[in-house]
């Protein structure tokens, strides 16, 4: 899999970019009024870690993506259940959706329809027939009505009232 | 003034109807608070402050000092059962919790658990009202460079952390440390990092940090198996408990380790600033140093678990010590207790002994008799707890990141805390896809800006020269045990790599 | 599974039934103002049109009234806005919630209610801090980025403390000493913060140069001198009393013009023939900017009537601060004297170095 035979050497190359930008970065700060050490010193003195030790990263992750190649067939023979990414970037759009939309469309609504879809989502070919559905949906609704009278009334804290409240 | 009978009559005047029900409901949603990702004890009690001021002010303390305990142990709970620490506390706790569970051992790590996050607060609370002075005085001994000293050397405990890859592991920590960085720097205040963006001008918070990492990363592990998960066989869980989970020889096998673990909480609990969850990896960590099988430690053993949940709940009653014998808070929730001190008409300080030897005899009562409600009620409530499991994951988990949102929105009232949970769950998954650690990741992260913070502040002290540093006695002991530390791990690393290199060619994954 | 649901959810909602209950134990009024539908920022009346004064017509508040405070909770500034918000609960009859924003200085809070809907829902209750984060460049705006509403409270009692066994225990024993001793006294302070700014002009009105090290909150900074790392501190009375009291710590007095009414036993600056003025921390309202006139107005009487029935005077003393009630235009005219000082003691700052 991609992960496996380059992932090492790809995390090296970010760091080492990062590395970089650290210290541009870091650079372009002004000076401490009080003298001394400024706010600079310690993300350069990171920069500089980061930067060696993607140095021997880099190395290590040359060695892996050599050593994958024999392996390969084996590995993608074991593996029968491929890694669903699709489920996973679904995820992360509807939660990022979610937070984004939590301000604006307000708690109520951004969460039960959140928690709708990302049930479905989660859920198994199988155990998505019309009945479930129904379950999922009365489950969003009732669980965030309940924390939305817990959180507000209950405890006084104030959520994001958006269009409903 | 006899302690014995100031502690009598504390104790007498706790036995009604208001106080028990107070402990009772205090510890319940303590527990309900810690046990919920997102929710924290600091966050209770934060909100049940108000409620305290107009109440008589042994009621008001008994309350705070509940929702303390209950809050700090719940953590435990989520920790075991989803992977996902419910307080910054028992962030590690699911090194070895989680794995438990995974064996099908849940309600046995709950109990251990439990019974030593009881242990744990009993050991801090006895110090707190037999030693607690004397022990003050060395809160004060602690300037910015001991401090500085103190974190470097907790921050090296990172290449215990690392595991077997050292590189990955310091890559973790350094990027902790980067993203510590962001927001306004330390003592002078210049922007950094923050790409005009105002709401990162206080830099990134530890509680949207941790949701990202265990709790979205856990989300997102579970959405790339589903189909796996789903053909796989259901694990048993094993729910013929007996007694507390554990047997006699196990509990006594933990001696050493519960001490240690109870003495570095309490330690670092008297220390201010540090805090319960790097207490609890530090215990860890300490552990798995000490231990005659570290290779054994992730993988669902109990030393793991007893050393985080003891220490993590040892920090309580040594916070509890430089608060008050001399009116210095130890984290954000003494810092309130402060406030409901002064809301009270006490002067906090180290006239508090002597001025209201009632309250603070209260707030020992209420310690000890809360812990025991805990312990009671955590017990109790195992089996529903066990249980809990059997809710379907792709239910259980959106309910999760759901009330995550809530407490990260919750724990500074800005929305941008619930966004900024996005990235760091992105890049844990993909620290997990390279099999980069995130545990490193975390304590740097905590420890980044007081690290800084207390670098700067130590130079002011000594005009500029680091070399000053080493007059401090403290402060050079604990620079040179981690500078020792860290090298004597490379260096065994390096001979272990050299010794495995001459048996196997390829490199294993 | 489906009966477990149940009982689970069943669980929840008694949980939140307790809590509801128990939770508001504090909160007298709970109108039912919160269905659906109804959010204040579409009630009519608040429209921004001048009324002639006595005849407000506003129907503000008609929700639960957010204060925002960018201090953490049972600090001073939390413990005060507490006493308020609870008064204004009963006046007013909607509830009005102390919410804790902190970080960055403050400056967390005072954006919030910047950006916030100017309806009257969220006022920010706060002190100089303001106006120093805009002097130190943290914030781009300071009380011109607000309607400045009424003044509440000042804590004069800012000053110098010392240990106890300091070989000086007056303000022209530390000149003295001071004088004498170059950049050897250890003053600790918060840098670029309200003490930063105290101990510069002291420096500036005496000639006198610290040795200025960086320790953190007003808590810390008696942390720092108790432990003897530090030689001397600017602090809150409040912060240090305790110390005071056991004798640890000894004070030297307040830069104000006259005596504290809370702490008349502690002498002035002026009084030990030091030309040392400071003005201590000043607390008010503010709201978002486009805030309609009548909501202010409602507001302001309202804080006005708690002073002249003398309902809220007490509480404040109780915290060690002293009630004092400003108008807006009052209390304007003392933050632009204020702002001005810190500029100026600013860019001293900043072109000494």
């Amino acid at each position: 899999m991609f992960f496996k035979k380059y992932g090492d050497l790809v995390a090296g190359i970010f760091f080492l970019a990062l590395s970089f930008f650290l210290y541009i970065m870091a650079d372009a700060l002004p000076p401490s009024i009080l003298g001394g050490i400024g706010s600079d010193f310690f993300p350069k003195i990171m920069a500089i870690a980061t930067c060696i030790l993607s140095f021997f990263q880099i190395r290590s992750g040359f060695k892996t993506m050599r050593s994958r190649k024999p392996e390969e067939k084996e590995a993608a023979e074991e593996e029968e259940y491929k890694p669903e990414y699709l489920r996973v970037l679904a995820t992360i759009a509807l939660f990022t959706i979610y937070v984004f939309t939590l301000g604006p469309v307000g708690f109520l609504i951004s969460s039960t329809l959140y928690l709708f879809l990302q049930i479905i989502v989660l859920s198994p070919k199988d155990k998505r027939s019309l009945r479930d559905i129904i379950i999922y949906a009365i489950i969003s609704i009732v669980s965030c009505v309940v924390i939305y009278f817990v959180f507000r009334r209950g405890l006084n804290l104030m959520l994001p009232t958006g269009i409903l409240g | 003034m006899n302690p014995l009978s100031l502690f009598a009559d504390a104790f007498l005047g706790m036995m009604n109807p208001t106080a028990i029900l107070l402990l009772i409901a205090g510890v319940a949603v303590g527990i309900v608070f810690g046990s919920i990702p997102g929710l924290s004890a600091s966050m209770a009690v934060a909100l049940f402050l108000p409620v305290t001021f107009a109440m008589d002010s042994h009621e008001a303390f008994t309350l705070l000092v509940s929702l303390y305990i209950g809050g700090i142990s719940g953590g435990l709970i989520s920790a075991i059962l989803i992977n996902i620490p419910g307080t910054p506390s028992s962030v590690a706790t699911c090194f070895d919790g989680h794995p438990m569970a995974k064996k099908g051992q849940a309600s046995k790590a709950l109990g251990v658990g439990v019974v030593f996050s009881f242990l744990g607060g009993l050991f801090s609370f006895l110090i707190l009202m037999f030693v607690a002075p004397s022990l003050a005085k060395v809160t004060l001994k602690f300037s910015a460079i001991e401090y500085f000293a103190v974190c470097l050397f907790a921050l090296s405990m990172i290449a215990a952390l690392a595991g077997n890859n050292m590189v990955k592991g310091l890559l973790s920590g350094c990027l902790g440390l980067i993203f510590s960085l962001v927001g306004m720097a330390p003592i002078d205040g210049v922007k950094r990092f923050t790409f005009g963006i105002t709401e990162l001008n206080s830099g990134f918070d530890i509680l949207p940090t941790l949701i990202g990492v265990f709790a979205i990363a856990e989300v997102l592990s579970f959405a790339e198996n589903v189909t796996k998960l789903n053909k796989a066989t259901h694990i048993k869980q094993d729910t013929r408990i007996k007694g507390f989970g554990f047997t006699w020889k196990e509990f006594v096998s933990q001696k050493w380790n519960f001490l240690r673990s109870a003495a570095i909480g309490t330690i670092i609990g008297i220390l201010p600033g540090i805090g319960g969850s790097t207490a609890g990896m530090l215990a860890y960590i300490t552990a798995k140093k000490t231990s005659k099988y570290p290779e054994k430690f992730g993988t669902g053993i109990m030393d793991g678990l007893v050393a985080s949940e003891t220490s993590n709940n040892a920090v309580v009653g040594g916070a509890l010590i430089p608060l008050l014998t001399l009116g210095i808070p130890g984290d954000g929730v003494t810092a309130m207790l402060l406030g409901a001190f002064m809301i009270h008409g006490l002067t906090p300080g180290p006239l508090l002994f002597v001025d209201a030897p009632d309250v603070v005899y209260t707030i020992f009562v209420a310690c000890i008799l809360a812990n025991v409600i805990m312990l009671v009620m955590e017990l109790g409530g195992m089996r529903v707890f066990v249980r809990l499991l059997n809710i379907p994951k792709q239910i259980l988990l959106p309910i999760v990141l759901v009330l995550c949102t809530v407490g990260a929105y919750a724990s500074n009232n800005r929305i941008f805390d619930a966004q900024s949970i996005i990235i760091f769950g992105i890049m844990s998954y993909l620290m997990g896809k390279v099999k980069i650690p995130t545990a490193p990741f975390i304590l740097s992260f905590i420890l980044g800006g007081l690290l800084e913070t207390n670098l700067r502040r130590g130079l002011m002290y000594t005009k500029g020269s680091f070399w000053k540093f080493f007059t401090h006695p403290i402060a050079a002991v604990f620079i040179v045990v981690a500078i020792l530390f860290v090298a004597w791990t490379v260096f065994k690393q390096i001979r272990e790599r050299r010794s495995g290199k001459a048996n196997q060619d390829a490199v294993a994954d | 599974m489906k009966k477990k649901l149940l009982a689970l959810l069943i669980c929840a909602v008694l949980i939140a039934g307790a809590l509801a209950g128990c939770g508001n134990s504090g909160s007298p009024s709970k109108t039912p103002a919160n269905t659906p539908g109804s959010t204040p920022a579409s009630t009519p009346g608040s429209t921004p049109s001048s009324t002639s004064p006595g005849t407000n017509t506003t129907s503000w508040p008609t929700g639960p009234v957010s204060i925002i405070v960018p201090a953490s909770a049972g600090g001073g500034t939390d413990l005060l806005a507490r006493v308020v918000a609870e008064k204004l609960t009963q006046k007013l009859g909607q509830s009005f919630v102390v919410v804790n924003v902190t970080g960055a200085g403050g400056s967390n809070g005072i954006s919030q209610v910047h950006d916030a809907k100017p309806d009257g829902n969220t006022i920010l209750f706060f002190h100089n801090a303001l106006l120093i984060n805009k002097v130190s460049g943290i914030s781009n705006y300071s009380y011109d980025g607000f309607e400045v509403g009424p003044h509440l409270v000042s804590d004069i009692a800012t000053g110098f403390y010392v240990r106890s066994d300091a070989p000086y225990k007056t303000y022209s024993e530390l000149v003295e000493y001071a004088l004498a001793h170059p950049g050897e006294v250890t003053m600790g302070v918060e840098v670029g913060g309200f003490t930063y700014l105290m101990v510069k002009s002291f420096e500036a009105a005496t000639g006198v140069q610290f040795n200025m090290v960086d320790v953190g909150s007003n808590a810390e900074k008696c942390t720092a001198l108790l432990g003897g790392h530090i030689d001397i501190m600017p602090n809150q009375y409040s912060t240090a009393a305790g110390y005071i009291k056991s004798g640890d710590f000894i004070a030297l007095g307040f830069p104000a013009e006259e005596r504290s009414e809370v702490y008349p036993d502690v002498p002035t600056a002026k009084e030990q023939g030091l030309d040392w003025l400071y003005s201590g921390y000043e607390f008010g309202f503010f709201f978002p900017k486009g805030t309609p006139k009548e909501i202010q107005e409602k507001f302001n009487s309202t804080i006005k009537g708690l002073f002249d029935n003398n309902e809220i005077q007490q509480s404040i003393l109780d915290l060690g601060n002293e009630p004092v009630y400003m108008s807006p235009e009052e209390f304007t005219e003392k933050l632009k004297s204020m702002e001005e000082n810190y500029t100026k003691l600013m860019a001293d700052v900043q072109a000494g170095r």
